[in-house]
């Protein structure tokens, strides 16, 4: 208990008793000692009325009774009066009767919360005289001629009682408030220097070891001494304190020097990456067009056997460099998230339809468990990227056994699955695994195994749509990794836009402008254009491309960074020269980063990066010139 | 003033005129004598006359005026034989019977004896009614010396103690109401207004009352058990002297209880008077007993407190009593 609290106590809780106990002693006894005085009053009004009442009800008196009782009425505190006869009825009454009244005829009082009701018989006593003209008759005995009621209110004396309730607590309130004084003025000024070293220590310890102030030496006795014990050590606190605030300054300055210089290897990481990536990409673009109009060339040659490992060979080289661009396009932030509906179960049949071959020809069981036939709110594309990394990662890594593909309903969540029974990720490599480059069982960097980006991406992918990634692993036994994606409740919209972009079998019509300063870029484009049965005009920027169009083309696909001019340039040129017609733009592109990505995003235009795939590009094509009104069905 | 001194017993002959049951027993009476006489005309002539003095309970009034009796009657040398007896003991009478009370001549009424009966202490009315209504008693000398004063006096007193009243308010009852012929009479003679009301039962008393308070100025009260009830008396004071009306009544009672006058003979004086009256009848020397009378003696009681409250200026009792002699010419 505090010192003050006891003070208080002290001071105040023996006369609080005191005050309390004496009052409620004092109250109770007047309070009854109102109450018999009332009965004494009651008693004496209706002996008086008896003696009254009994000449005017012997006579007969009406007028004098009632006048008797009207000023009996007029007394204080009395409410009622009435005289009765023994049989109930009534001579004469007067004041407010009230139901307590009804009062058989005994006698004496009867009490009610509110009211005193008192009773008494007029008896008629014979006068004993000697009369001898009466021989012979016997002394009557007394008789009851009437009764006389009486009702005092109780009212007076309540509000006495409350009177008093009132004035005892107010002086008990008001000695209180001077005990509370006394204590304040008397009491406390004595432990003043202590309550001053205890708030100082409290301060102290609650890190402020400055104390507001120093204490100030008031207190006689070793207390003194105890007061400027605490000075002291605040001082040495505050020394101690500054010391290691130095020491924590210096460090910190350190650590961020290395932390920018760590930075600043890292943003050289990106920009080589990038760098390489561009240059790369040029040749791989053009050698995945001839690959792919090589094809139709060689269909039935010897060489298709050899063309086939090439493509192969191409195929992964692309996935490669595909992988590093999508971390350097999510690294850049430039990757927003189209949100819309998806549906679950297509979703994942096309996911099992995709691997089948894969797990197949590793020998191990791809499995499909979907109960849930639901949307969900997410990037279809992004999605579906998260997923197949996770499948492939799974594949990849799963020796035997198999591999399970699995969505379930959790909450409001559908909750996808992707079970292996592979080599499992030890505990404290469960972090690792989502960083760039990491391969848990590659040390030899095969690189037939990939970069090791997909976990990267996947994290980055998931951690950009707000979706949530888990994951469990026992070592040799295997890993699940889990993604909650929100359900969606549009679904219907959701599936109109699913049936529109199936596939298309159409052959594509109208006249596409390909520019390129790259001719052999250009012209590999151009070469697969053609296959699909559009008209192709090529030039190698914009004064080129208007010498050479006689009317606007239907679609215009330019590289971004041309000879002293842009993609965006190219296409605003062509705006200019035709600005009655419609057409749409393609803008194909090798960076990955830097200001270039960022003006692209913001042109709206939709964007192709190097190398394309054949399969992107006729989708692409095929939709914008189907909204041109340039495709027919075949 | 020949018109106020009037013969005292004046009743005696009010009561003569009754009607015929009286001259039926005067004529009787001389029959009753004429065989009396015979009868002790067969007697030695020395013998002592038998004198039973009959008792209605042993003291009180009745031992006081027996004692009044036996005295008065020892005054002359006659030689009698007195017995005193009560009626409880149911005795048989001898000789003359001197009833004392109203139990007393019940009880010698109905002794179907023949012996000269005298009543004393009985009320006028009761005695009357009691001979008349007791069969077998037609040729009993049956007389009464009786308890009551007559109307003439009380109104003389009245007149007498407060001159200034002129009109005097009487309550009968139906048991009384008979009287109010002599009420009159007397009232006239007397020369005051007599107002007579009736209250037909004792809730009627307060009521009659109060009609004749306004027009009277003093209440004559008569032995009437409706009106003068013990239960209702001490009302009935409170309420005439609340109406300032003074009351004169018949016993040193009433008067003790609040009546300002009381006009009455005392036991003492009744049994003294009797005693005088019977040696007076001579009845062992062959004399009859007399007619039935009101008493010549009486006594006057003065409250001189409720005087006071009325503010009246009342003589004593004794110099009442003596004017009131003086007057009838005593």
């Amino acid at each position: 208990m505090k010192i003050r609290t006891r003070a208080y106590l002290l001071g105040l809780l023996p006369a609080l008793l005191v005050a309390i106990i004496l009052g409620a002693y004092l109250i109770i006894n007047r309070i009854n000692d109102l109450d018999a005085s009332l009965k004494e009053r009651g008693n004496e009004l209706t002996r008086y009325l008896v003696q009254g009442a009994e000449y005017a009800v012997v006579t007969g008196d009406q007028e004098s009774l009632n006048r008797l009782l009207a000023w009996t009425v007029k007394e204080q505190d009395v409410v009622h009066v009435g005289v009765y006869r023994p049989n109930g009825k009534t001579f004469a009454e007067a004041g407010n009767k009230s139901e307590d009244l009804r009062v058989t005829f005994q006698g004496g009082i009867l009490e009610s919360k509110k009211l005193l009701v008192f009773s008494m018989p007029i008896v008629l006593t014979p006068l004993a005289i000697v009369d001898p003209f009466q021989q012979g008759q016997a002394l009557s005995s007394p008789r009851t001629i009437a009764w006389v009621k009486l009702s005092i209110s109780r009212e007076g004396n309540t509000l006495i009682a409350r009177n008093m309730l009132l004035t005892t607590l107010g002086i008990i309130t008001l000695g209180l408030l001077f005990a509370v004084i006394l204590v304040r003025k008397l009491a406390l000024i004595g432990i003043r220097p202590l309550m001053e070293m205890i708030a100082a220590v409290r301060e102290i310890a609650a890190g402020n070891f400055r104390m507001g102030k120093q204490l100030p030496l008031t207190a006689r006795s070793e207390l003194r001494d105890l007061q400027q014990g605490i000075n002291t050590m605040s001082a040495a606190l505050i020394s101690y304190q500054e010391d290691m605030q130095q020491r924590v300054d210096s460090a910190t300055a350190d650590l961020t020097l290395q932390k920018e210089t760590a930075e600043k290897a890292n943003q050289a990481k990106s920009h080589f990456l990038a760098a390489a990536s561009h240059d790369l990409r040029q040749p791989m673009h053009a050698l995945t067009m001839y690959v792919e109009s090589l094809k139709s060339q060689l269909q039935n040659h010897q060489a298709a056997a050899t063309l086939g490992k090439v493509e192969a060979a191409v195929s992964a080289m692309e996935s490669m460099f595909n992988a590093i661009l999508d971390v350097s396009k999510l690294e850049a932030g430039v990757v927003t998230p189209d949100i819309s509906s998806v549906s679950v179960s297509s979703l994942l049949n096309g996911l099992h339809e995709a691997f089948q071959q894969d797990a197949v020809a590793k020998g191990i069981e791809l499995r499909l468990h979907c109960t849930v036939d639901a949307w969900v709110s997410s990037d279809p594309m992004l999605l579906t990227r998260i997923l197949r990394n996770l499948i492939c990662n799974a594949l990849r890594y799963t020796k035997q056994g198999g591999v399970l593909i699995a969505a379930r309903r959790r909450g409001e969540d559908i909750r996808f699955e992707v079970w292996d029974t592979g080599l499992g990720i030890p505990p404290e490599h469960i972090k690792d695994i989502f960083q760039e480059f990491f391969q848990l069982s590659n040390p030899q960097r095969d690189r037939s195994q990939g970069l090791g980006l997909g976990l990267a991406i996947v994290d980055r992918l998931t951690r950009l749509m707000g979706h949530t990634l888990t994951v469990r692993s026992l070592p040799g036994r295997g890993s699940v990794f889990s993604l909650d994606v929100p359900i969606s409740h549009v679904d219907a919209m959701a599936k109109r836009e699913q049936a529109e972009s199936l596939g298309d079998l159409t052959r594509l019509q109208g006249l596409v402008a390909v520019v390129d300063d790259d001719a052999m870029v250009a012209d590999s484009l151009a070469n697969l254009l053609e296959g699909w049965g559009v008209q192709v005009i090529m030039a190698a920027g914009k004064s080129d491309l208007l010498a050479k169009l006689a009317s606007a083309p239907a679609l215009l696909i330019t590289d971004y960074r041309l000879k002293g001019e842009d993609g965006l340039q190219v296409a605003d040129a062509l705006r200019e020269a035709y600005p009655e017609a419609r057409f749409q733009v393609i803008v194909i592109t090798g960076d990955t980063s830097g200001a270039g990505v960022l003006e692209l995003d913001a042109s709206g235009y939709p964007i192709l990066h190097k190398p394309v795939r054949p399969a992107s590009l006729r989708t692409l094509v095929s939709r914008l010139l189907r909204s041109t009104g340039s495709a027919s069905k075949v | 003033m020949p018109a106020v001194r009037l013969p005292f017993d004046l009743s005696a002959a009010c009561a003569a005129q009754r009607g015929m049951t009286c001259l039926a027993g005067l004529f009787q009476a001389v029959i009753r004598f004429s065989l009396l006489w015979l009868t002790l005309a067969g007697l030695p002539a020395h013998a002592a006359q038998q004198v039973t003095l009959l008792l209605s309970e042993q003291g009180g009034i009745y031992q006081e005026a027996a004692q009044a009796f036996e005295l008065e009657l020892a005054r002359d040398s006659e030689k009698r034989n007195v017995r005193t007896l009560t009626v409880d003991a149911s005795p048989r009478t001898n000789g003359v019977v001197v009833a004392f009370g109203v139990r007393a001549l019940q009880y010698a009424l109905s002794t179907q004896s023949d012996d000269p009966l005298l009543a004393v202490l009985v009320p006028a009315t009761t005695f009357e009614k009691m001979v008349s209504q007791t069969p077998g008693n037609s040729r009993r000398q049956i007389s009464a010396l009786y308890l009551d004063q007559p109307f003439s006096r009380q109104l003389r007193l009245i007149r007498t103690a407060m001159p200034q009243a002129r009109r005097i308010g009487i309550l009968v009852s139906p048991e009384t109401e008979e009287q109010s012929t002599d009420l009159h009479r007397a009232g006239k003679l007397v020369g005051l207004d007599v107002d007579v009301r009736t209250a037909r039962n004792q809730e009627q008393v307060f009521s009659s009352l109060d009609a004749l308070a306004r027009n009277v100025d003093a209440l004559l009260l008569l032995p009437d058990s409706t009106v003068v009830n013990r239960d209702i008396l001490r009302i009935l004071f409170v309420k005439t002297y609340r109406e300032r009306l003074p009351i004169v009544a018949y016993s040193s009672g009433l008067v003790q209880a609040g009546s300002l006058l009381g006009l009455h003979a005392t036991p003492t004086q009744i049994g003294a008077e009797a005693a005088e009256w019977l040696r007076g009848m001579s009845l062992d020397k062959g004399g009859r007993l007399a007619a039935s009378r009101y008493p010549k003696s009486f006594t006057v009681d003065v409250n001189q407190s409720v005087a006071r409250s009325l503010e009246l200026t009342i003589s004593s009792g004794p110099l009442l009593a003596m004017e009131l002699d003086r007057e009838s010419g005593r």
